[in-house]
């Protein structure tokens, strides 16, 4: 019996991945993400340059042999400040939508759960939320509590918590009247199993897709955050910041190298997760049926 | 109907803003530093003076105080007076903005609207053909682009390279003010913030038309003989066009956002550079008069695009 459940999880994944494949914008996006993220993590490996080095020698150099991206109006090396912001941009994003995705994962099935005035008290929290002109918000808050990465971080996910939770407690509504929990109640599991055990697990993969798509936004929005100097505060490279830096006129006309590879960085990358997350819609999706 | 919109208003829209407006004054209030951080910094000035300073601008009372004087103000229609040392009342200020972020952003709507909607039309019709594939990649551009990016290149290509358009501003003092003018202020700015409605409103439209165009009576039309041109733009359009009235809503809360990055980079004099002006000088009523008038303008979106919606489909009743 419980092999057979286990093969049969198998083969689900197996699905999965084979309607996924079959999407080639998807895989084409999971490569270039995959290329990102192993750039981030081995950027020390990938130059030699420390991003934060000023070399007042070597200001607003364009693409040469020593700087294949050319150097900003400080001296620092533009490929390692993309590379080394990279990993800034990514992790902020990363960290912000599992903040978003814990409190998102916790209220929406409390509410799903409970039903009732836990539901509505919660429920209504996230229309509060919902209102909020989001980057105006992020803006004022961002501001007011002084630019930093942690900041960013938590703002961007404490911002958008009301969409997982809408999404996990419709799920825990669908799911609450199957067969399965009535069993398990039947049976006599606790709401702490029912919930972790029976429920959760089925509403993970609406939960994967909107979470990808999550991360591309929380991405932008940091980037947004940066460009306006709200955000990842300098020196430290963001992809955002970066192209603030760039942003006098001077600099824009003359000197398109400083901007136009963090802008294509973020570009590249929301684009990837957006195919990504299009193409694990699609796979999850059991109307798409593949035999 | 009617009742639908006052139940909106008084049981949902009111709660919502007034709860809005108390954590945004909370989150203002409790961050460490004030107003008048900055006077600490000045040397030979007494700190009475801070005090002073801090009691004329009703600092000195607890949090729960200044909210409720604050809320008392607001509900007799007064935004109170900015804390700049002009202390003009946010009221006028917000006036002064708010037609050039309308102006942008209804800009920007219509391009979305009015270019994403022919582009779905066709690129459903004409279903995995090659002009297909092309709309739906550059669907995902439009959204994936971040806006700032988009904008930096345009001013690059069109304001600083070609030089055909204005490098951002609207209308230099005693310029005339011509259409042409307006066009070519209002290009680039509503093109930046437009790209991504223009991408979502063409793959909603393409994916609605695609979930009409095999029902029942689209089948019965073809079958009486009529052209696919009018099976189409007469039929089926009608109710494809109808989720579409809904998108609204949802994409004037990401509009409104957008024209404060928008605004930013093409120095736009909107309410958006007003409002990242006051929050970097913690200017309190000027920050909460901008960020309400923002979400009342959204929950207004909202109620508009719900009725429009009941106004276009028979079948929905609001009750």
């Amino acid at each position: 019996m419980d092999a057979a459940l286990h093969q049969e999880q198998l083969t689900t994944g197996k699905k999965v991945w084979r309607r996924f494949c079959r999407n080639r914008l998807a895989l084409a996006g999971l490569v270039v993400l995959v290329l990102f993220v192993l750039s981030a993590i081995f950027a020390p490996w990938l130059t030699d340059y420390d991003p934060n080095r000023n070399n007042l020698r070597d200001r607003n150099k364009p693409p040469s042999r020593e700087h294949p991206l050319g150097t900003d109006d400080m001296g620092r090396d533009i490929l390692a400040r993309t590379l080394y912001g990279g990993r800034i941009s990514l992790t902020v994003g990363l960290v912000a939508v599992g903040i978003s995705m814990s409190i998102g994962l916790i209220l929406g099935s409390l509410a799903g759960f409970f039903g009732g005035a836990v539901d509505t008290v919660i429920m209504r929290l996230a229309d509060i939320f919902y209102s909020f002109p989001f980057l105006i918000v992020a803006i004022t808050i961002a501001a007011i509590f002084g630019p930093s990465i942690y900041n960013t971080m938590v703002i961007l996910g404490i911002l958008s918590w009301p969409g997982p939770a809408r999404l996990l407690r419709a799920e825990f509504l669908k799911l609450k009247t199957t067969d399965f929990v009535t069993a398990a109640e039947g049976i006599g599991a606790s709401p702490a199993r029912i919930m972790f055990r029976h429920v959760l697990p089925n509403a993970l993969s609406p939960l994967l897709v909107s979470a990808t798509l999550e991360v591309a936004s929380a991405i932008l929005s940091e980037a947004g955050l940066s460009f306006l100097g709200l955000g990842v505060p300098p020196p430290a490279p963001s992809w955002g910041n970066m192209l603030n830096r760039a942003r006098p006129l001077h600099i824009l006309a003359n000197m398109p190298w400083m901007w136009l590879p963090p802008g294509t960085a973020i570009f590249v990358v929301v684009l990837a997760i957006n195919f990504v997350g299009d193409g694990l819609r699609d796979a999850f999706d059991p109307r798409q049926d593949l035999s | 109907m009617w009742r639908y919109i006052m139940r909106r208003i008084f049981l949902q829209g009111i709660p919502v803003l007034l709860g809005f407006s108390f954590l945004l004054y909370l989150v203002i209030t409790i961050a460490p530093g004030s107003p008048v951080t900055h006077l600490r910094g000045v040397p030979n000035l007494d700190s009475s003076v801070i005090e002073q300073r801090k009691a004329q601008l009703g600092l000195d009372q607890p949090f729960i105080v200044q909210y409720l004087n604050w809320l008392g103000r607001v509900l007799r229609f007064d935004l109170g007076l900015s804390f700049d040392s002009a202390r003009r009342p946010v009221a006028d200020l917000i006036k002064e903005r708010m037609p050039a972020t309308i102006t942008l952003s209804l800009a920007s709507i219509v391009l979305g609207w009015g270019i994403g909607i022919p582009i779905g039309i066709l690129s459903a019709r004409y279903q995995y053909s090659v002009f297909d594939y092309a709309i739906t990649f550059f669907a995902f551009v439009g959204i994936s682009i971040p806006s700032f990016f988009f904008g930096l290149i345009q001013l690059y290509v069109f304001a600083l390279k070609l030089n055909v358009l204005p490098a951002g501003g609207f209308f230099m003092a005693g310029e005339a003010r011509t259409l042409a003018g307006y066009v070519s202020y209002l290009l680039l700015p509503s093109l930046t913030l437009g790209l991504a409605s223009i991408a979502g409103v063409a793959r909603y439209m393409r994916a609605s038309l695609l979930e009409v165009i095999n029902q029942d009576y689209l089948r019965t039309a073809r079958a009486k003989g009529l052209p696919e041109r009018l099976v189409v733009y007469k039929h089926a359009l009608r109710n494809a066009l109808l989720p579409i009235l809904t998108l609204l809503g949802f994409m004037i809360p990401g509009i409104f956002s957008g024209a404060v990055i928008v605004e930013s980079i093409f120095a736009w004099p909107g309410l958006g550079s007003l409002a990242i002006q006051a929050v970097n000088e913690r200017n309190y009523p000027v920050i909460m008069g901008i960020d309400m008038m923002f979400a009342v303008l959204i929950f207004l979106g909202s109620i508009v695009a719900d009725i429009s919606y009941a106004l276009a489909d028979p079948r929905i009743r609001y009750e």
